[in-house]
C-alpha cells in the first residue's frame, strides 16, 4: 500500500538575521552605516529527514525542545516549505498544531465553534450538523452562549479539541495538544483517539510525553540536532533517547571536588 | 540562493503552495464569511451604538468639511454636497481598507502558522469588512442625495453597482500589494500614515480636475482614484452615462492592478508563515 506520508531527504534552513531589518528606514540607514547592516546566517532546523508513514499507523515524534518537531509537521502540512527534499501526502490532512485556532475571546463559545470549524474548511451546513456533538463532547452546554473570554483555559482547550475531533481527516498532524484538560477529559480524548485509530486514520504526533509515545505509537522517531536520530519500535527509541539525554547531562555536570 | 524543491502533495485540502487563488477562496468561503462576521461583531459588541460608531466618525468629518468648503471657500460646484459626499465615502472605504490590509498578515500570524487556510482570505476579509460599512453609508446617503441635495435620478444610477464592484476590486488589488510589503517591511503602515493625507488632497474629492491649472491636471488624472470617483459621480450625481474613455481608463486600472496584486501576493505568500 502506498504510504500516507512520504518525506524524502527533507531539509529546512532558516535564515537567522541579526540586526533584522524590518523597516525601510533601516535598509536606508544600513547603506551609510555598515554596523547597522543586517547579517545573515543559515540555520539548519532539519537535515535529510526521510521516512514513510503507512496508512493507519500512529507515529510519535520525540526529541528535545527546538529539535524541529513542529517545523517538520508544518512542512508536511504545507505551512512551511522544505528547503530541499520532497514531501508526498496522500489524503486529507488536518493539522492540530494548536487548539482553538481562529478563536476570538469576545465571541461566544457557539460563535467560536462556527469560526474554529470553518478554519478546517467546513461549510455552515456541515457545522450545524456537528454543533451538538461538539458542545456535548466539550461538556459546555451551560456556557456555550457565554463569551469565550470568561472561559477557564481548560474550557477553551476542550472546545478547541472537540472541534478538531470532528474533522475526520485521513491524516492527523498533532503537536502536543493531547495533554488538554483535566484527567477526566484526557481519558475521554484518549478513548476517542483510539476510536479514530480503529477507523483507520493515520497519525503523526509530536510529543514530550514519553509514556504516551511508548504506549500508543506503532513507531517512534527521535529528532535530535536537526536529524532523525532513530526511528523504530517505541520502547527501543525511547530508551535510546533517555540514555542520550542522561549521558549528555552527565557530561554537563561538573565533577564535585572532595 | 537556496533551491526550493517542488512539492508534490496530493492533499485535497488547500495546500498553500499549490492551490490557485480562486479555488482556495472558494473552498474556504465559509471561513471568509465568519471572519468578516467576527470583525463586525467584535468591533460593535459592548458598545452602545454598535455598527453606527463606524459610520458616525465620517459623518462628523463630512459636516465640518461641508461647512468649510461650501460656506467659507465657496466652491462653485453644482450640488456640492452630493458631489463631495460620494467621493469622500469612497475615500473612507479605500483608505481604511488598505491601511488594515497592510498589517493583516502579521496580526494573524498565529492562525497562519497553525492552519492550512489560503492566506488571500485575510486581505479579502479586510476589504469586505470595510465594504460592508461603505454599502451601509452609501445606502443611507443616496436617498438624501436624490431628495434634497440635487443629484439627478435616472436609470444610469445602476452604473453605481458596476463602479462599486470595480472599485472594491481595485481596493483589493492595492490591499494585496500592501499586505505583501507589510510582511517584509514593518513600517509599511507608518509610511501609509504619512502618504495617505497627501493622496487625499491629490484626489479630486472636494474639487474636480477641471478646476486645477492645466499643468497639474495630468497629475491629478493619473491618480486611479479620480477615475473611479469620476465615473461614480457621472452616474449618480449628474445622472448621465459615464463616457466610454472614462470607463475604459477605469477598467484598465482595475485589470492592471488586480492582476499584478494577485501575482505578487501569490508569489510571496509561501514565505508569509515564516516571516510573519
Amino acid at each position: 500500500m502506498a504510504p500516507a506520508v512520504e518525506c524524502r531527504a527533507v531539509s529546512k534552513a532558516f535564515v537567522l538575521r541579526t540586526n533584522r531589518q524590518y523597516l525601510f528606514k533601516e535598509r536606508v540607514l544600513g547603506m551609510v552605516r555598515p554596523h547597522l547592516r543586517e547579517t545573515r546566517q543559515l540555520f539548519w532546523a532539519l537535515q535529510q529527514i526521510s521516512f514513510e508513514v503507512h496508512p493507519g499507523e500512529m507515529i510519535g515524534i520525540i526529541g528535545p525542545n527546538g529539535a524541529g518537531k513542529t517545523t517538520l509537521l508544518r512542512i508536511i502540512a504545507g505551512i512551511f516549505r522544505a528547503t530541499t527534499g520532497s514531501v508526498h501526502v496522500r489524503g486529507r490532512i488536518a493539522p492540530l498544531l494548536g487548539l482553538g485556532v481562529g478563536f476570538h475571546p469576545e465571541l461566544t463559545g457557539r460563535e467560536n465553534i462556527y469560526l474554529g470549524a470553518s478554519v478546517f474548511g467546513f461549510t455552515t451546513r456541515e457545522i450545524r450538523g456537528l454543533e451538538r456533538s461538539i458542545i456535548a463532547f466539550a461538556e459546555l452546554d451551560r456556557f456555550i452562549d457565554v463569551a469565550a473570554k470568561n472561559y477557564s483555559s481548560g474550557m477553551q482547550v476542550r472546545l478547541g479539541f472537540s472541534i478538531a475531533l470532528e474533522v475526520k481527516p485521513d491524516i492527523f498532524l498533532i503537536d502536543e495538544v493531547l495533554s488538554a484538560g483535566d484527567e477526566h477529559f484526557q481519558r475521554k480524548c484518549l478513548a476517542r483517539l483510539e476510536a479514530e485509530r480503529q477507523a483507520g486514520r493515520t497519525f503523526l504526533v509530536a510529543t514530550h510525553n514519553l509514556q504516551f509515545a511508548e504506549e500508543w505509537c506503532d513507531r517512534v522517531g527521535l529528532l535530535m540536532g536537526a536529524r532523525l536520530d532513530a526511528l523504530g519500535p517505541p520502547r527501543d527509541v525511547v530508551r535510546h533517547y533517555r540514555e542520550r539525554v542522561s549521558s549528555d547531562e552527565a557530561a554537563a555536570t561538573p565533577t564535585v571536588l572532595p | 540562493m537556496i533551491e526550493f524543491a517542488e512539492r508534490m502533495a496530493t492533499a485535497d485540502t488547500a495546500d498553500r503552495l499549490k492551490t490557485a487563488p480562486l479555488r482556495g477562496v472558494f473552498a474556504y468561503r465559509t471561513l471568509l464569511k465568519y471572519l468578516v462576521l467576527k470583525e463586525i461583531k467584535v468591533k460593535s459588541r459592548g458598545t452602545y451604538l454598535g455598527v453606527a460608531w463606524t459610520l458616525m466618525n465620517p459623518l462628523f468629518t463630512i459636516v465640518v468639511y461641508f461647512v468649510l468648503f461650501h460656506y467659507i471657500f465657496r466652491i462653485q460646484i453644482p450640488d456640492f454636497l452630493a458631489f463631495f459626499l460620494l467621493g469622500f465615502l469612497m475615500w473612507v472605504f479605500f483608505s481604511r481598507a488598505i491601511t488594515g490590509a497592510a498589517t493583516c498578515i502579521v496580526e494573524n500570524d498565529s492562525m497562519i502558522k497553525r492552519s492550512m487556510i489560503p492566506l488571500e482570505i485575510l486581505p479579502i476579509t479586510v476589504v469586505l469588512y470595510h465594504l460592508f460599512h461603505h454599502v451601509i453609508a452609501v445606502s443611507i446617503a443616496l436617498p438624501f442625495m436624490f431628495a434634497l441635495w440635487g443629484a439627478k435620478m435616472s436609470w444610469h444610477v445602476l452604473w453605481a453597482v458596476v463602479v462599486l464592484t470595480a472599485f472594491a476590486g481595485f481596493t483589493l488589488a492595492v490591499s494585496l500589494w500592501l499586505a505583501t510589503t507589510g510582511v517584509f517591511f514593518r513600517d509599511t503602515r507608518d509610511i501609509l500614515e504619512v502618504a495617505m493625507p497627501v493622496l487625499f488632497w491629490a484626489t479630486p474629492i472636494f474639487y474636480s480636475t477641471d478646476m486645477a491649472p492645466p499643468v497639474l491636471r495630468p497629475v491629478l488624472q493619473a491618480n486611479p482614484l479620480s477615475s473611479f470617483i469620476g465615473v461614480m459621480r457621472a452616474a449618480v450625481v449628474e445622472g448621465r452615462a459615464p463616457g466610454a474613455v472614462q470607463v475604459g481608463v477605469m477598467t484598465t486600472w482595475l485589470v492592471l492592478t488586480l492582476t499584478s496584486g494577485i501575482w505578487v501576493f501569490m508569489r510571496y505568500q509561501p514565505r508569509f508563515a515564516e516571516e510573519a
